[in-house]
């Protein structure tokens, strides 16, 4: 169906280490424009080390693979330069910037990212409005914008403020690190109310999640396992659920049959 | 003076003090406080000679690089026509120029009295009871005996200002050394200041040379008395260039209820060692120290402190930090003695540098006595670097590194001067520290100052 399009990103055989330890071992991945992907798996399986190098950290070593966003090199991207180019990281752990408003971070970031496309900073009334909209999206009030950048927020107010980021730079690929972890159900809502209705507006999200249940919310077009830095399995969202079923063991177990390799274990 | 001192440097300086002194008859002597006061200087000095990197008080700062060159006191009448537009806000100036008073710069203002130092010296009658009473007279709270550059100071005792805050002044009070030369310039000035009870004050002291050529020394000494329930804010601007040296040595000493407010921003000077003492004499005083360095090249920046908690239920509390790029160096040494009499004291510290080089240096050194108590003391000092994850976490949303570097050095930086009262000097001070932080990180030539309004957001 998506024939005609050209994907959004293509990962190719990507592997990765970080401090000679090899993590990555031989990722594909293709997102089209307007699919959403979500990628499940055990603790340590890579799939945050898949985030961080897709956003362009630095103590990473590419060993091998090529990555394509929307058709050009992103491995020779800086960071920021994959932000103007669209492509957004919702961390699984948002970084504290002290004494730095959410005002002036949003609209330094959102002029930075439009200059870069060769666009006029953007005018303060159209700001104050998107922003504003997102923070009610977000079921936040106008009082949290004046705080500084995550100091103080608690668990839930950080993940949120990531998906409020999110609203207000528009990416065109959004890959939304265990954003689900560390929400109660009622944030957990209206992150992915929030996740849905920005869908569109963004074209493409990649979901990163340990557990099934943000995809209740968020429906995933394809699902992916990734177990030992590499995909094992892909399917369609019935996936999450068997995985959710049978838990991550019996992944393993299919895994290590699957590569017939002897077991060295008891 | 033997031959030997006269190759010493500064020393040089100081053969017109000794002729008046010699020249004085023991009568005058006798009478006379402050020729005695230079007498004292120059005994001082003979002991102690200038400090070295021997003297725990001025264990890393070097200062031979700076003392060396052949400097001349001021000579002649030298007069600036007009006060150069540096602040944006209007003052009442109290301006020297090359060293010298410059009272045709000074229109009578209200609520404050200014008597110019060399015109007293001058009338040679004077009965030394400075400002009024005897308490409040030149050298009652720096003493020669207690440090080098006060003896030296107290020695070239001539130029300087005495001012006394009888009611609110309507603007800030303009305390500043403004220097032109081709030869390298000491100035020598020394202030008294005097708020009366319940007055409100802003004084700005700032060093300034217009000089591209030859350095300027500044050796200044004031002395500050707050009476009951009076407030002062003194704001200490070193943000000038490169051949502007100095050593700034403060005290002031509060009565019941009295405040006082400093702010220093080190930005710019070659060389500046600010020695600062607050004493609490009286319950409920209260004092804040404010300082920030930004510096570069090879600039030098000294802040020793010492707050001296002397009466219960008083309060300080100090906030220092820095940004210290290339092979710069800033040292920060923050004494607080708390007496046994100080019951009910909260005292306060916090030191944070972040060092952007290999070759910057920072020295950081707390020190708290407390015989007291029923104290709340609490101190701390950081030396770090940017916090990388802070920077990467920027970039993700589309910073460049620079802006994101500069972004979080402002945020760090602006806690010092955030609450400054002046709005239009805080915002010039803001424009400047991001001028010069965007020049540390390097930024590339061709960004504007637009994206830098985010400072004042």
């Amino acid at each position: 169906m998506h024939n005609a399009k050209q994907p959004l990103l293509v990962i190719e055989n990507l592997h990765v280490a970080v401090d000679d330890k090899q993590i990555l071992k031989g990722v594909d991945l293709t997102i089209y424009p307007g699919e959403i992907h979500a990628i499940m798996g055990p603790n340590g399986s890579g799939k945050s080390t898949l985030a961080a190098v897709l956003a362009g950290r630095e103590d990473y070593t590419i060993l091998q693979g090529r990555v394509f966003f929307d058709g050009k090199d992103l491995l020779e991207m800086s960071p920021e330069e994959r932000a103007a180019a669209g492509l957004f990281l919702a961390f699984q752990y948002p970084v504290e910037i002290p004494g730095v408003s959410m005002l002036t971070f949003l609209r330094t970031a959102l002029n930075e990212i439009r200059k870069s496309n060769g666009e006029e900073p953007i005018d303060t009334r159209t700001f104050l409005q998107r922003v504003r909209e997102a923070a009610q999206l977000l079921g936040l009030g106008n009082d949290f914008l004046q705080r500084a950048v995550n100091v103080g927020f608690s668990g839930g107010e950080k993940k949120r403020n990531e998906i409020l980021q999110m609203a207000v730079l528009r990416p065109k690929l959004a890959i939304l690190d265990e954003t689900d972890s560390g929400l109660d159900i009622d944030a957990l809502k209206i992150v992915a109310n929030a996740v849905n209705s920005l869908f569109g507006t963004i074209q493409s999200y990649l979901i990163i999640t340990h557990y099934q249940r943000l995809l209740n919310y968020i429906e995933p077009d394809y699902v992916h396992v990734m177990y030992d830095g590499k995909i094992v399995r892909s399917g369609d969202k019935t996936l999450a659920l068997e995985l959710e079923a049978k838990g991550y063991d019996w992944l393993r177990s299919e895994t290590l049959s699957s590569i017939e390799l002897p077991s060295t274990t008891t | 003076m033997t031959n030997l001192q006269e190759t010493k440097p500064l020393m040089h300086l100081l053969s017109a003090t000794f002729d008046s002194l010699q020249s004085a008859t023991p009568e005058q002597l006798a009478h006379n406080p402050f020729l005695q006061l230079r007498k004292q200087g120059l005994d001082a000095l003979a002991r102690t000679g200038l400090p070295t990197p021997r003297d725990e008080e001025w264990k890393y700062l070097n200062l031979a690089p700076y003392i060396r060159h052949p400097y001349q006191l001021p000579a002649g009448k030298e007069s600036l026509s007009h006060l150069p537009q540096i602040l944006p806000i209007t003052t009442i100036p109290v301006v020297f120029f090359n060293g010298l008073f410059q009272p045709h710069l000074l229109s009578p203002a209200h609520g404050v009295t200014v008597t110019s130092l060399a015109q007293l010296l001058d009338k040679g009658s004077h009965d030394g009871t400075v400002l009024g009473e005897q308490e409040h007279s030149i050298g009652q709270l720096l003493s020669p005996e207690d440090d080098p550059f006060v003896a030296l100071n107290a020695a070239l005792l001539h130029q300087g200002a005495l001012l006394h805050i009888t009611q609110n002044p309507s603007q800030p009070i303009y305390l500043a050394s403004i220097t032109q030369s081709d030869q390298p310039l000491f100035v020598n000035l020394r202030f008294a200041i005097r708020l009366s009870t319940g007055t409100a004050a802003t004084v700005i002291l700032d060093l300034r040379t217009l000089s591209k050529t030859a350095p300027t020394f500044h050796n200044i000494a004031s002395e500050i008395w707050l009476e009951t329930e009076s407030a002062l804010t003194l704001i200490f601007l070193q943000n000038d260039t490169a051949q502007n040296y100095g050593v700034l040595t403060t005290r002031i000493a509060q009565t019941a209820r009295s405040r006082s407010r400093l702010y220093t921003v080190t930005a710019g000077n070659g060389m500046v060692r600010n020695t600062t003492s607050v004493q609490l004499n009286e319950p409920e005083a209260e004092t804040v120290l404010y300082g920030l360095s930004v510096l570069r090249d090879t600039e030098v920046a000294d802040h020793h402190t010492a707050v001296e908690h002397l009466a219960p239920n008083c309060q300080s509390s100090e906030l220092y930090k820095s940004i210290v790029a290339d092979q710069a160096t800033n040292i920060f040494n923050g004494k607080i003695f708390v007496h046994p009499e100080a019951q009910q004291t909260n005292a306060y510290q916090s030191n944070h540098n972040i060092l952007l080089s290999d070759d910057a240096r920072v020295y950081t050194k707390p020190q708290l006595e407390i015989f007291a108590d029923d104290v709340r003391c609490t101190h701390g000092a950081t030396v770090g670097q940017l916090p990388q994850e802070a920077v990467f976490y920027l970039r993700t949303r589309g910073l460049p590194e620079t802006v994101a570097d500069v972004l979080l050095l402002h945020a760090f930086a602006g806690e010092v001067y955030e609450q400054l009262p002046l709005e239009p000097l805080r915002a010039w001070i803001d424009q400047q520290l991001s001028h010069r932080l965007f020049d540390i990180v390097d930024l590339a030539a061709d960004r504007k100052l637009v994206d830098l309004q985010f400072a004042t957001s």
